[in-house]
């Protein structure tokens, strides 16, 4: 397997029947995906490991389908997405959220005049996370804490990148209208 | 084991193979005909609503008393349906330009457009070919299939029909045939006057026709009869 193969070449070579491939995407994928799983599905905590089994089987199954003209990494940001929300609806019926552990978030995009340390940061972010409706969240995330920008964010929603602009200013008050309510003044880059 | 290994021996316990290319085209096709499906509905709904508002190429006659339904009194329910029926045809237009902006973002990119512009351009399509197939009396067609196939459509459409048929200063007549001879027939119009038609073409007795042509002495001279249920529209 060549290192230095991009993602779509990667992609290619799996659409022509190259097992290998996919364990160079897994490799590459994996600890990406599951921060993200975690970041963003607090309810599939628990889960983790068979929602990205169920994703690198459905990019084995769909290969074929991706889109050179699309990002790899929007393509299968999108296919954990889907998988993810269809959790979340089954979850929301049995309703066993866990909260997100404070370690996945980064601490380096926020700052706050709060003498507080970084755990205890990051612990109210968590909090606040927690309180935010789940569409902005969504974007919140996907902008925030994994560093998408904004059409690969509408590559991944499948939305058109206006509406994501305004998702994510909606998601950002959000955040920081949450944050001022517990008394957190924070500042967010964008 | 780790995360690669699993779903490859996942994939070969469960006979799980990549899906051919080929249905991912066949799915993106099943889309493209549900979209053009969609825009034909909207064209029909905006030439069925010029239908409806100019009925036989002819303005709507505004609200007259006279304007009945057959063997019905209630006129003026009559009336205030087709005012508003070429408005609920619009509105049947709008509802299909959301269910097609709703097929159109399962396009490879069609997420990417603005759902303002998907719909006006849907609404613009449906206008521009609604116009069309008004011209070229493509959308009669349907408006007649709903007329005769559709009871309320045509309890509707049908006392407009004949009041506009019963225009003998415009040169129409229409009703039943009573008795023929070689080249006259006598008829009932559709108000229950007998009237005296002389024409080159003689229908069968008991037959609805409608007719073009002009008064002439104490009769009706034709110079086209067709019959009632035919759906040739008007000259």
């Amino acid at each position: 397997m060549d290192k230095i193969s991009s993602d779509e070449e990667l992609a290619q070579q799996l659409a022509n029947g190259r097992e290998m491939a996919l364990r160079e995407i897994v490799h590459r994928y994996e600890m990406p995906l599951r921060n993200y799983v975690r970041r963003r599905c607090f309810s599939c905590q628990s889960e983790v490991d068979d929602i990205l089994q169920d994703v690198f089987l459905r990019v084995f199954t769909h290969i074929r389908e991706f889109d050179a003209g699309l990002k790899f990494s929007a393509w299968i940001y999108r296919i954990t997405h889907n998988i993810m929300i269809s959790r979340i609806r089954r979850h929301s019926v049995r309703g066993n959220t866990l909260p997100l552990e404070p370690e996945l978030i980064p601490s380096d995009i926020f700052r706050t005049d709060a003498p507080l340390e970084s755990r205890e940061l990051r612990q109210a972010i968590s909090d606040i996370l927690g309180h935010m409706p789940d569409k902005l969240r969504n974007v919140f995330v996907l902008r925030f804490l994994e560093g998408k920008d904004y059409a690969e964010i509408g590559d991944i929603l499948r939305e058109n990148v206006n509406t994501v602009a305004t998702w994510i200013r909606r998601g950002r008050a959000s955040f920081l209208s949450e944050a001022n309510a517990m008394g957190l003044r924070l500042y967010l880059e964008d | 084991m780790d995360l690669a290994e699993r779903v490859l021996q996942k994939a070969k316990a469960e006979h799980i193979h990549p899906h051919a290319r080929a249905w991912f085209v066949l799915e993106r096709l099943g889309f493209a005909l549900l979209f053009v499906l969609t825009l034909l509905l909207g064209v029909l709904a905006f030439g069925l609503s010029l239908e409806a508002l100019f009925p036989d190429h002819m303005v709507t006659p505004p609200m007259r008393g006279h304007m009945r339904m057959p063997g019905r009194g209630g006129f003026v329910f009559l009336q205030m349906t087709l005012g508003w029926l070429p408005f609920l045809w619009l509105f049947f237009l709008v509802g299909i330009s959301g269910l097609g902006y709703g097929v159109f973002r399962h396009f490879r990119y069609g997420y990417r457009v603005r759902a303002s512009h998907v719909v006006s351009g849907i609404l613009f399509a449906s206008l521009v070919l609604g116009l069309v197939f008004f011209q070229t009396h493509l959308t009669w067609r349907a408006h007649w299939t709903l007329m005769h196939n559709v009871s309320p459509y045509h309890a509707l459409f049908e006392g407009q029909r004949r009041h506009h048929w019963m225009d003998v200063g415009q040169g129409r007549l229409a009703g039943q045939v009573l008795r023929v001879s070689d080249s006259c027939f006598q008829m009932r119009d559709w108000r229950g006057r007998i009237w005296t038609v002389r024409s080159p073409n003689v229908p069968a007795p008991a037959e609805s026709v409608r007719i073009w042509g002009f008064p002439c002495d104490s009769a009706f001279c034709a110079e086209r009869v067709l019959p009632w249920n035919s759906p040739r529209r008007g000259r």
